[in-house]
């Protein structure tokens, strides 16, 4: 059975995170079973991690969302692409400072994917993932710079100054 | 009339008392109970090849068998020539998606020397397509079985891509295997396993973040630790000598 996009979820409990967090264990157990080949059983075990609050279980959700990878496992289980879901997920950990959602959330709005194309937004994540020292992000941030206006440049910048996290965050 | 076990139900999935059912859920000690909705080994699943009941079965998801090979079974088989056309679209992609970790080896590997001639199935890397790279270090791993113990320093490199039913080719993690000094972690016979997945995001690092994450790494290698100091060789039929 492969994953749509969690409609449901979204609306009624994505975005409250409610419940007791699960054990880190949880994300060890989903690490084996993504090496595995076994996307589905990763994601059902990453998704309460990424609900409370985990950056890297967000960043994870985001990823299988991504790449749409169904059909490869035993149990036929997976996760089909949904670039819009990943961009959804990217988002969440990025707005709580994850640098690695911030970089990809950037490169997302920079070519497209999943959002409506913008540099400010594509330059304000990738900005952000570039001050935590990112070497990746500040190259990426150049490069779609010079394609930018200087408003735009400058609209981003005045973006990243003001930027905190989200106090909704959990870590 | 709340019998879990009540025949005359006609929508009871788990009729105890249908003859052909090997199932039956009101033994308490069925380790196979149908019925219970979180058994991820509910045998009685037509399209689960891993039932756990077969004691015979290599494949049983339950055990707590670090090389599980069932992931494998049913990934999508590419020819020689497929393979070898998917690794060339995807292997730029691949390093591009491994450098947004910040990670050296990720930056560099694809320089190093390759001892896999084509891409190829890895059954304990969830039946991903993978080439196999070393550093200078490591030079000695073209030597395969007879490599030896491999010096301090010497780093081992494995991309992997996957391919899913409709045939679509994605970056994969990048696994990445470094000799430490004595000492540095017994159990993982002072190997650093990391992983690195296609979005960038490092996962697991022996004794770094999330060491126990790599813990299955390092406790599949460990089958071939004395004889091949953990390293698992690719088939033969792909070694570049």
């Amino acid at each position: 059975m492969a994953r749509a996009l969690p409609a449901i979820w979204l609306l009624i409990g994505g975005l409250s995170g409610s419940g007791a967090a699960p054990a880190r264990a949880d994300f060890e157990t989903a690490l084996a079973a993504y090496d595995a080949g076994d996307y589905g059983a990763a994601y059902e075990e990453w998704l309460p991690l990424a609900k409370s609050g985990d950056g890297d279980a967000q960043a994870a959700i985001a990823d299988l969302y991504f790449s749409g990878l169904v059909g490869n496992t035993a149990t036929a289980n997976g996760v089909r692409r949904n670039q819009a879901t990943a961009a959804w997920w990217y988002r969440r950990a990025a707005r709580c400072g994850h640098v690695i959602a911030q970089l990809n959330l950037g490169d997302f709005y920079a070519r497209g994917i999943g959002v409506e194309r913008d540099p400010v937004q594509a330059s304000l994540w990738l900005g952000l993932a570039g001050k935590s020292g990112n070497d990746w992000a500040n190259a990426r941030n150049a490069a779609i710079s010079t394609g930018m206006t200087a408003d735009e440049k400058s609209r981003a910048a005045d973006m990243i100054a003001r930027w905190r996290p989200d106090p909704d965050c959990t870590d | 009339m709340r019998n879990p076990c009540n025949p005359c139900a006609a929508k009871n999935p788990c009729n105890p008392c249908a003859a052909t059912n090997p199932c039956n859920p009101c033994a308490a000690a069925n380790p196979c109970n149908p019925c219970a909705a979180k058994n991820p080994c509910n045998p009685c699943a037509a399209t689960n090849p891993c039932n756990p009941c077969a004691a015979a079965n290599p494949c049983n998801p339950c055990a707590a068998n670090p090389c599980n090979p069932c992931a494998a079974g049913t990934t999508v088989e590419l020819t020689e020539a497929e393979a070898a056309k998917a690794y060339d679209c995807v292997s730029g992609p691949m390093k591009a998606a491994y450098t947004k970790s910040g990670n050296a080896v990720a930056a560099a590997y694809q320089g190093w020397r390759r001892y896999s001639r084509v891409a190829y199935q890895s059954a304990t890397h969830g039946g991903r397509y993978v080439q196999n790279f070393a550093n200078g270090k490591a030079r000695a791993y073209g030597a395969f079985e007879k490599s030896g113990a491999m010096p301090v320093g010497s780093v081992l490199a494995k991309d992997s891509f996957a391919v899913n039913t409709r045939g679509r080719v994605s970056p994969g993690p990048l696994f990445i295997m470094e000799k430490m000094p004595a000492g540095f972690n017994n159990a993982s016979y002072n190997w650093k396993y990391t992983m690195i997945m296609p979005n960038g995001s490092v996962f697991g690092v022996t004794n770094g973040r999330n060491s126990a994450g790599m813990r299955f790494c390092y406790e599949c290698h460990a089958s071939v630790a004395e004889d091949q100091d953990s390293m698992m060789f690719l088939p033969d039929e792909y070694r570049i000598r």
